[in-house]
Formats: structure tokens, sequence, C-alpha cells
């Protein structure tokens, strides 16, 4: 249930969403933080809606090996390059495969082609003997046995049926060589056509296997660039570790000195520095105006014993108009009897630009 | 409401340094941080990164969650979602830009909203519906301060409204998924 209405305040489901900015942000965060019970019952009652709206988002799964690069990061192992020694391995073997039976079916093909051709040859010369037998035994009825003239009517009729009844049978022997000859080249042409069927099956999955293959080469190249970014951002992350170290080691510290810096002019912000002169300074402001567009706040020494000033860093500002700067040991420090934040119209600018936070030597 | 006791044993684990307790939760909840993360940046291997982010920030500082306080899966989703939206402003993420996150955590309490609807479809589903009944500008409104971490002057510029309109537009799209995440909660047993 929603309480009443605050009277200062009715914001909050827009600060629940982040979308308050400038004073009105600050407002509100000043407001919850000094203690209205109802607008902060109200904001967590809204705040759990906002978070609600994450579940919202159309579902995706993480990747089978996201796991495993997870794993490394954790381990802070160099990142190798995912192995994939089974699919090259399969690849190869496929690959190798594939060339091996194409090679025996084109084998068979032109062994099939060249039996064929000699059983078409074959046959052709059957035809063709069977038409001289035709040839011979259509003359030798017309003639008599020597070839010279036209058989004799009154002829030795034995010797012509003998002669007849041989030119007989050797045509049947022909005509049936002719027939296992055909039988034979129907066969032929039946293994040549599933032995081309094959080689255009075998021929699709090489397409098939370079198309895998090429996937696979592909999603290595996401992966190495991948891997790339994870080590840039290792390397980043590895300098900020060493930061995160030399500011731990300054919080730690049993004795930090401090000092409020006081705001110049109209600035609402404060600030505060701790340091050690071994282990650095860390200053942390509050309350921070909003920037122009390419402002940022800069951090500036006074030397001591002069009025010099020495730009000793640059201001991260966060979500709520906080910030916080951290400055190693060094000179400048040792050297520091002062210290001034102001607004730069470009970061790293060389002369001090509008004042908002100041200790003066 | 606390942690779900399951994740209150793997997120011990976590606090002693145990890397299969993380990895638990990361095939737990990882699922729901990438689709978070994809639906704000749009880029697959981006939001890869921003949920191996989200894990990471729980292995290196496990104090930042309180079991006691609420749900983990809330608390993964805040801070993926800045994550992402930090990405998706290309802002680098110093040290200190953690440090100051970090600090508003520790000086505001880590307050991690009652969430029931994160552990329950139900209302989840309820939440999905009542977005998708909510009218087109209420529900653009939302969406645009939401999954782009748009300001209410951004989403006045984007929308091409006063800034008093987008606020009444907030107001009452919020208003509306209240509704449908109360009468949902009065439904259960």
């Amino acid at each position: 249930m929603i309480p009443e209405n605050c009277s200062q305040h009715q914001d909050w489901e827009l600060y629940a969403l982040g979308v308050l900015e400038g004073d009105e942000q600050r407002d509100m965060e000043a407001h919850l933080a000094f203690g209205c019970e109802t607008c902060k019952s109200a904001y967590l009652s809204t705040q759990a809606i906002v978070s609600a709206l994450a579940s919202t988002a159309p579902e995706v799964e993480l990747s089978p090996h996201s796991e495993m690069l997870f794993r490394q990061r954790l381990e802070g192992k160099p990142f190798a390059v995912l192995p994939m020694p089974e699919q090259r391995a399969r690849w190869d073997f496929r690959t190798f495969a594939a060339w091996l039976a194409a090679a025996a079916c084109l084998f068979t093909a032109v062994g099939l082609a060249l039996s064929r051709l000699d059983l078409a040859r074959e046959l052709a010369e059957q035809k063709r003997v069977t038409a001289a037998f035709q040839q011979e035994l259509l003359y030798v009825s017309k003639t008599n046995p020597s070839g010279t003239s036209p058989p004799d009517p009154k002829g030795d009729p034995a010797e012509l049926r003998r002669t007849i009844e041989k030119l007989r049978i050797q045509f049947k022997a022909a005509d049936a060589a002719r027939l296992i000859a055909e039988q034979k080249l129907a066969t032929v042409q039946a293994k040549l056509a599933t032995a081309q069927e094959r080689v255009h099956v075998l021929d699709a999955s090489m397409k098939d296997a370079e198309a895998h293959s090429q996937k696979a080469e592909t999603a290595l190249a996401d992966l190495q660039m991948q891997t790339t970014r994870l080590q840039e951002d290792a390397a980043r992350f590895q300098q900020i570790s060493a930061e995160n170290e030399r500011i731990t080691a300054l919080l730690d510290a049993g004795s930090l000195s401090q000092l409020d810096l006081k705001p110049v002019g109209n600035a609402h912000a404060t600030a505060r520095v701790y340091w050690q002169n071994d282990r650095g300074l860390l200053l942390v402001a509050r309350s921070l105006p909003l920037l122009p567009e390419h402002a940022s706040f800069q951090l500036w020494f006074y030397r001591h014993g002069t009025t010099d000033l020495v730009h000793v860093g640059t201001l991260t500002v966060g979500r709520s108009g906080d910030g916080l700067v951290y400055v190693p040991p060094g000179p400048a420090l040792l050297a520091m009897s002062g210290a001034l934040v102001t607004i730069q119209p470009q970061a790293g600018g060389s002369a001090p630009g509008q004042e908002i936070l100041r200790i003066k030597p | 409401m606390r942690a779900k006791p399951e994740d209150t044993a793997l997120l011990e684990g976590v606090g002693a340094r145990d890397q299969d307790a993380l990895l638990a939760l990361y095939r737990l909840y990882g699922n729901r941080i990438l689709s978070l993360a994809y639906r704000i940046l749009q880029d697959r291997s981006a939001a890869d990164e921003v949920v191996q982010d989200t894990f990471l920030k729980l292995w290196q500082r496990p104090e930042l969650f309180n079991p006691e306080c609420g749900v983990l899966l809330a608390w993964l989703y805040t801070v993926s979602r800045n994550l992402a939206l930090d990405r998706k402003r290309k802002k680098s993420r110093r040290l200190m830009e953690q440090l100051v996150d970090n600090l508003d955590f520790r000086l505001k309490g880590a307050h991690v909203p009652e969430m029931a609807a994160l552990a329950d479809p139900l209302l989840a589903r309820k939440v999905r519906e009542a977005m998708n009944a909510l009218p087109a500008d209420q529900r653009q409104a939302i969406e645009l301060a939401y999954f782009q971490g748009m300001s209410q002057t951004e989403i006045s510029t984007e929308q091409g409204t006063p800034l008093g309109t987008v606020k009444t537009r907030l107001r009452l799209g919020m208003s509306k998924l209240r509704e449908a995440m109360t009468f949902t909660n009065r439904m259960k047993p």
C-alpha cells in the first residue's frame, strides 16, 4: 500500500527510475537521507517495481563456452584460444574420407565407362558379324558354295541345306552373344548411374563439410577477437587493481591527515582530503554541480612557500554529484601547502578555471 | 525478504573463495543477467562481458551484498544494469568510479528491494503483461528510462514532448504496474 503523499515530495517513482537530474535528484537524496519515512517507504516499494522491469527483457541464453571463458577470467589465466582438435580432426577425416570415396567412385566410373565402351565396341562388332552372316546367308542362298554365280536350282540341295544350317547356328550364336553383351551393357550403365549418384552425394557432403569448416573458422576468429578484448580488459583491470591497492593502503593507514576544503563563492559543494605523505592523497567531494559538456573538475596543489599551482589530477564524478581523485605519493604531495578544485573547460587545461573548493595556504 | 537459502549457501561459498560456488550462481542466474544486458546493449559480445563483470564484482566484493537485506537476483540486476548503461555511454570504468558506487552502496545501506517478483515467475509474467498493456507512450517512457538509462530531459527530447508530460507518463505507467503487482500479490495464497 502506498503511504499518503509527503507534503514535500511526490517524485519517488521518478527517483526510483533514475530519471531525476541535478537539483531535483539532490533534493530527493537529501530528503531520503534526512529520514522522511513516508518517502522512503514509497521509494522502496517503487524500487521493487523498477527491479521487476529487468525480468521483462526477452530471454537470451549463455553460449556453451561462456562458462569456460568466465572460469579462465576468474582464474586469471592467460586467455588461450579455444582448441578445437575434435572438429579439426573430424573435418580432416571427413575430407580425407570424402576425397578417397570420390576418387574410388571416379575410378569405378571411368572403369565402367571404359567397359561400356569395350562392350559397345564388342556389340558393334557382333552386329557387324551378324550382318555379315546375314549377307553371306543371303549370298549363299543365291549362289553356289564357290560363290561365283547364283545358285543353281538344280545344285546339291543337301550341301546347301548344311551350309544354311551352319550359318543359322552361327547367326544364333552371334545373336545370343549380342543379347548377352546388351545385358552386360545395361548392368554397367546401371552401375555407372549409381556411381554418378554417389559422386554427387559425396560432392554435396564435401560442400557441407567446407561450409562447416568455414563456420568453425569464423567462430574461431570471433573467439580470438574476444580473447584479445578480454586480454585488454585484463590489462586494464590489473592497472585498476594496482590503484585499488594503493587507495586501500591509504585508507587503512593508522594515522591519516584530514582537512575540509571550503566552497568558493556561491558553490554548494563540499570536499575533504585524506592523506599520508608516503601513501598518497584521496579527495572525496559531495554535491558537485552539473558540468557543461566536455568540462571536468581538476585538483591543484599550492606549492609550499609560493602561490604557484600544480595540476595533480582529474576528479571522477558519480551519478549523484559525488566525486573523488587519488594522488600518489611524490614531490607534488610533499610540497603541498593547500589545495584547489576548479572547473576546467577541457581536461588538463594549463591554468586554473572557475574555483569551487579550496584550502588556501 | 531475505535471500533464498540456496543462494545463501552459495554466497557463503563465494565469501570463502570457492570458485565452484560462484560458477553455480553464474549458471543459475547468468541467462537472466544476459537477457537484461542484451536488452540494453543490443550487442551480444558486450552483453557477455557485462555478465562476467557482474559476477566478478560479486567475487571481488561479496560484502557489497547482504543476504539479510534482499534477493541476490535483484542485486545482480542492479549491478548489471549499471554496468550495461555505463558501457552504453562508453564511460571508462576506472576504479574510482567503482569506489564511488561502492561508497553509495555502503553509505546508503545497500538497499535491495524486497523482490518476490524476481523469484516468482507468475509475478514476473504479470509485470510483462502489465507493461504490454500500457499505452505506447507510457511504456516507451518507462523503457527509455530503465533500459536506456535516459534522464527525464532526454526522454522529453526523444519523445518530443514537454518535460511535464514525460513525468506524468512515467507516474501513470508506474502506477499501473504497481496495481498489477499488488493484485497478483493478493492473489497468492
